[in-house]
């Protein structure tokens, strides 16, 4: 019998268990790790003010940041566009929080800020065949140079909305999910991967 | 045997066995099942859909109306596959299908003597009557008799992909045309994806023997093959079909693993691709198209280009004296081959009274008996053993055991049509040829009507540089200086007017000429009307083979042209799609995402019977002890809500965070109510119409700071309303500053009610003095710390009609939360409900939710009209036109049994007392009902003519579906503290 429905055995409300999962490839070709330790915020530029929250990130934060949909990555924060005047910050550090508050005191009146670090996970895919596998849950063009290390995108996988941004050439990616949806998203990906052989990492 | 004993495209050191109706036998590599069985000899195959007629192979390809078979076994049984497309592998299993009780001897068969009655729309004209019977007897037998294969009823353990590809162009077909487009595309360096149907590439080539360039055909596709497969840009798809063109998107569907026996551990067994491509090169080729004579559809009766096929590319000899019999070069081309392979070629029958010289010259060569200006009238034998051959005046019987036909070729333009492209009809070749094709698509070689070899090749190769060109990529067509000339020539000719017997147009529905002549003289003469009453061209073949020869023979009665007639036109898709395919991962549990609240593991801890809600598992009641049954459960929560103190998950709300000057400017827009006027600290009930009118979605709005709002929306409208509200600020109300953010998915959200429910939240909040009722008040909302120090934010509001406060934290402390709330009241019993206990609370206090806001009710149904304000409103306009404010409108309203005993039931109809139960009595319909432990009976509400101004009446809920027929009083819609002193106290 064909191995294919491993996840029929899984109820979707039962978080799929770190590991193997699929084909026993010698290496895994799609990988999928969970993201601890980050803090995230939303970012929404008052109506015309996006040029100053970039002057502002710039300011507090050394870091400058474009209104398209890209990541700009820096020390201690990255934004990754996700709408016009609208951006996810991430950063390396436990305190949701006071990352939020810090935003929020450096843009002002020009945007609004709220702590998302409890309302999205973020996850790093890689893997040989990743590609491949993305290519069955999302729709949009991941070839180069439609999508190239820097690049974002705001999208629907396997009718999940998430944000996706591409890390550096192997390719590595970002994906991050709504908390509610994290399960779903990791089915998905599992389905996706398992002819590749697929590893989860819960860190 | 059959096969001979050289040559074909088959491995002959890989010997593969398989059985076919329990019998056993064996092929080679490279066969498909259709190939194999002839080579076996095994003429019949199936028996036809309404006269249970033997038939035999037609086709080489998927357009095979015929040779549907059972494949595999137990759960991958798959019904109506295809011998001619099922690649042979070992062990293969397949089992003919309509037949009782042998293939060989089908008890259906008696349909024939009946053949008389069975014409165009019998169904129609004989079951009419008594209308009784068609259910019970009709029907049955109808679908007894007339059936396919049987599909199997287990579960498929098979999985299939989707995926998505990007190009900037896509090959479709890789005959010489699409080899040549491809090479030509990726040799630029454009992103290119050929596909092709076939599991070899090279269309014709891998059976016509033809030199392109001083080379052999195959030869030619190996060295393309090679190259190709070594561009990095360029992708190659064999086993695969496109059979739909979509807005901008071509729909194909690989078979990643239907030659093998099953798939390997996890690889899926089809892949359904979605390709977004710029430009597309339809090189499809063309079909080889039957003659319509007596017997046309016996076994031993197939197209002369598929005959050639099985000769050529699979060393199988479908019949040991072959005639051929035709209206063109083509046919010659195959007579030729089959002679040259060894078969003996008793007749060359052509339809024409000359031909060129080349290929008389060719058949006398070989020895070749032609009869020119000649016609089959009549096949006969259950397998075909003799034909009639009429010519000069003179009918001759030849003894034969295969025919090859052809009436010509049809260029393959199904795609062409998807995007309402009508075909165009052009005499030279007798064929319809593309139209306008979908926008970026262009058509070569013989799907484009260009037959010959050279033409194909440069028509590819153009085609892809005129596309590449568009896209602004250059590109050097591939050049050919030589190609093998065959003759091209053709003469239309369609139907054997002679024909003593029954004469075929559709092999799969049993569509005779005969009943195309039934249908125009009972007037369904338009192409449309003819194809549905004699269901001509409605098979899954989706009339590849029978729609040209039906067309003409229509054309011929009513002396018309065949444009004249009409056009055949085609729609998705091209062959066949499994429903799985379409599904892919999105099957059973994962048909749609399932959304887990952060409270569900404390939930699942608490021994939750959870409930899909929408797309979120929500906790439906927690059942303890010795309940055995859920309404137990739920009359215990109730109680403890009302007497003690109860929580609940609400995390599945929406939550919208709003920011910037105008945010009270904006909500006075989308709520009914006012907004502007909310102080800090407080929070609002508020109701949202749609533009015409009707009640969007209900939730409370709380003011956190001046320019700091948040809004609660209903779980089943979250992204609705966020859509709505951002479409509101973007394009409606540019001018007004206002940021809006989901945070639905940052905060765990736990309501607790019941009359302890300050004493709880007192010893879980940093600050007990702040929830003093003088403090915070009903509908009073603050931000503050619970549980030392976790942000939080506090709403004094309750569904359930009670004490209640709602409290939010960030969402991995929610289930910190639940634990801290039960600890807290443990000494008041604190009680975990679901959604059932929410139910029946709602209704007690009630409260209005989707059973009420349906989308068909207003704010006036609702008993909300003295919410709205003076100023304007989305939706104010419109909820005012005379339909929606006529006093006769159904209006909210309470019910109660008059006798207590009585249960309620939503659906059921308010009918006077007295009144019959009758459409024309009809005052209103039940949304809502309950039974309530509060009260001890049961409690509804609904909507009523007259609303609450009724009561005190007295109506019948009456209930004919289900056979209830209750007495109930018209109350106040709110029965439990009415005067809302538990809310305040």
């Amino acid at each position: 019998m064909a191995k294919a429905h491993f996840l029929e055995g899984i109820d979707p409300s039962t978080p799929l268990a770190a590991g193997r999962w699929g084909a026993a490839t010698a290496t895994a070709g799609v990988t999928m790790r969970r993201l601890g330790g980050l803090s995230i915020a939303s970012i929404v530029s008052a109506k015309g003010a996006a040029p100053a929250v970039i002057a502002a990130i710039e300011a507090a934060h050394g870091l400058a940041i474009v209104d398209r949909p890209e990541v700009c990555a820096g020390t201690g924060l990255c934004c990754v566009g996700t709408g016009p005047g609208k951006w996810l910050a991430v950063a390396p550090r436990d305190d949701g929080e006071a990352f939020a508050d810090g935003l929020a005191a450096a843009v002002g009146a020009a945007a609004s800020v709220n702590d998302q670090s409890d309302g999205f996970v973020i996850f790093e895919l890689a893997g040989a065949r990743i590609r491949a596998a993305l290519a069955k849950c999302l729709s949009i063009d991941l070839d180069p140079p439609a999508f190239v290390p820097g690049s974002a995108a705001a999208t629907l996988l396997a009718l999940v909305g998430v944000t996706l941004w591409q890390i550096d050439e192997a390719p590595v990616y970002h994906l991050c999910v709504g908390r509610s949806l994290t399960e779903a998203a990791t089915r998905a990906l599992a389905a996706a991967g398992a002819e590749y052989g697929f590893e989860l990492t819960l860190d | 045997m059959s096969r001979l004993a050289q040559g074909g495209l088959i491995d002959r050191a890989k010997p593969l066995q398989f059985t076919f109706d329990g019998k056993r036998y064996s092929g080679f590599a490279g066969d498909t099942l259709a190939s194999a069985l002839i080579a076996n000899d095994v003429r019949l195959v199936a028996r036809s859909f309404k006269y249970h007629r033997p038939r035999g192979i037609v086709t080489a390809g998927s357009e095979e109306p015929n040779a549907l078979v059972e494949l595999r076994d137990g759960a991958r049984r798959e019904p109506n596959s295809r011998a001619t497309t099922a690649e042979l592998y070992d062990g293969l299993t397949a089992e003919s299908q309509n037949r009782w009780p042998s293939l060989a001897f089908d008890a259906m068969a008696v349909n024939q003597l009946f053949a008389p009655f069975f014409g165009a729309a019998f169904y129609y004209k004989t079951f009419m009557w008594p209308k009784a019977a068609w259910e019970k007897l009709y029907e049955p037998m109808i679908r007894r008799a007339a059936g396919l294969g049987r599909a199997s009823e287990l579960p498929d353990p098979d999985h299939y992909d989707k995926v998505q590809a990007h190009c900037d162009l896509l090959v479709i077909g890789a005959g010489p045309a699409g080899l040549a487009a491809a090479l030509t595309a990726g040799r630029a360096g454009a992103r290119v994806i050929l596909v092709d149907e076939d599991f070899r590439l090279g269309g014709r080539l891998n059976t016509e023997n033809v030199e392109i360039d001083g080379s052999a055909g195959l030869d030619f596709v190996a060295a393309t093959e090679a190259e190709l497969r070594a561009l990095p840009n360029l992708r190659v798809l064999t086993r695969t079909t496109a059979f739909g063109v979509y807005d901008d998107t071509y729909a194909a569907l690989e078979r990643v693993a239907d030659h093998l026996a099953e798939p390997a551990p996890y690889q899926p067994r089809q892949r359904l691709w979605r390709i977004n491509a710029r430009r597309a090169v339809l090189a499809a080729g063309a079909l080889d198209r039957p003659i319509v004579f007596g017997g046309n559809d016996r076994p031993g009766v197939m197209l002369a280009a598929a005959m050639e096929t099985y000769v050529s590319r699979f060393a199988a000899a479908p019949a040991s004296r072959l005639a051929v019999f035709a209206n063109n070069d083509a046919a010659w081309g195959s007579a030729f081959a089959a002679h040259d392979a060894g078969v003996t070629v008793s007749a060359l029958i052509d339809t024409r009274a000359d031909v060129s010289p080349v290929l008389a010259a060719k058949a006398k060569a070989r020895g070749l008996r032609v009869v020119l200006g000649g016609r089959i009238c009549d096949a006969h034998g259950k397998a075909l053993t003799a034909i009639d051959i009429v010519a000069g005046g003179r009918t001759e019987r030849l003894a034969v055991d295969g025919l090859a036909m052809s009436g010509g070729f049809s260029p393959n333009l199904q795609l062409t049509c998807h995007h309402n492209g009508k075909p165009v009809w052009n005499d030279d070749i007798a064929a319809f040829v593309p139209g306008t094709p979908p926008p970026g698509m262009s058509v070569a070689g013989a799907a484009n009507g260009s037959y010959d070899l050279g033409d194909c090749l440069r028509e590819g190769a153009a085609r892809a540089v005129g596309a590449l060109a568009d896209l602004g990529i250059a590109a050097t067509a591939l050049t050919v200086a030589t190609a093998t000339l065959n003759g091209t020539a053709v003469s239309a000719f369609w139907h054997v007017a002679e024909a003593r017997t029954k004469a075929f147009v559709d092999f799969q529905n049993d569509v005779c000429a005969s009943d195309i002549v039934l249908a125009e003289k009972e007037g369904f003469r338009s192409v449309e009307h003819l194809k549905r009453y004699t269901t001509l061209g409605m098979a899954t073949d989706q009339g590849k083979l029978s729609n040209m020869p039906g067309l003409a023979i229509m054309a011929a009665i009513t002396g018309k042209s065949i444009p004249e007639t009409g056009t055949t036109v085609f729609r998705p898709p091209y062959t066949p799609v499994a429903i799985g395919a379409l599904a892919g991962h999105h099957r059973g549990k994962d048909f749609r995402p399932t959304r887990l609240t952060p409270l569900h593991g404390w939930a699942r801890e608490q021994g939750a019977v959870f409930i899909e809600a929408g797309p979120w598992l929500r906790a439906q009641y927690f059942p303890r002890g010795a309940e055995k049954t859920w309404d137990q459960a739920v009359n215990r929560e109730v109680r403890a809500v009302r007497e003690g103190v109860g929580l609940i998950d609400v995390s599945t709300f929406g939550k919208i965070d709003l920011r910037g000057r105008d945010v009270g400017a904006f909500l006075d827009r989308v709520y009914i109510n006012t907004f502007s006027t909310l102080a800090v600290g407080k929070t609002r009930y508020g109701l949202m119409l749609r533009e015409d009118g009707f009640v969007m979605d209900d939730g409370t709005t709380a003011r956190l700071a001046p320019d700091r709002w948040v809004m609660t929306t209903t779980t089943a409208n979250a992204a609705k309303v966020f859509q709505h509200l951002e479409f509101c600020a973007q394009v409606l109300w540019p001018e007004l500053d206002v940021q809006l953010t989901s945070v639905s998915e940052q905060w765990a959200q736990v309501a607790i009610a019941g009359p302890r429910a300050r004493d709880v939240l007192a010893r879980v909040i940093d600050d007990p003095a702040t929830i003093d009722n003088g403090a915070f008040p009903y509908m009073s909302a603050m931000e503050t710390r619970v549980m030392g120090g976790v942000r939080a934010r506090v709403f004094r509001l309750s569904f359930a009609g009670d004490l209640g406060f709602e409290i939010a934290v960030p969402a991995r402390q929610g289930e910190a939360l639940a634990r801290a709330l039960m600890q807290a009241g443990a000494e008041f019993d604190i009680t975990p409900y679901g959604l059932e206990t929410l139910g029946v609370m709602r209704i007690e206090k009630g409260h209005v939710t989707t059973n009420e806001l349906n989308g068909q009710t207003t704010a006036l149904d609702l008993g909300f009209g003295k919410m709205a304000k003076k100023g304007d409103f989305i939706g104010k306009v419109m909820a005012g036109r005379p339909g929606l404010v006529d006093p006769d409108r159904p209006r909210l309203a309470g019910f109660k049994p008059v006798d207590p005993n009585d249960r309620l039931r939503a659906g059921a109809h308010f009918i006077a007392v007295g009144a019959a139960a009758t459409t024309e009595n009809d005052l209103g319909w039940m949304t809502s009902t309950t039974w309530s432990p509060t009260f001890g009976h049961a409690l509804g509400l609904g909507f009523v003519k007259g609303g609450t101004a009724r009561i005190g009446e007295r109506l019948r809920a009456v209930d004919p579906l289900r056979g209830g027929d209750v007495l109930v009083e018209v109350c106040n819609p709110v029965f439990f503290d009415p005067e809302g002193v538990r809310l305040r106290g």
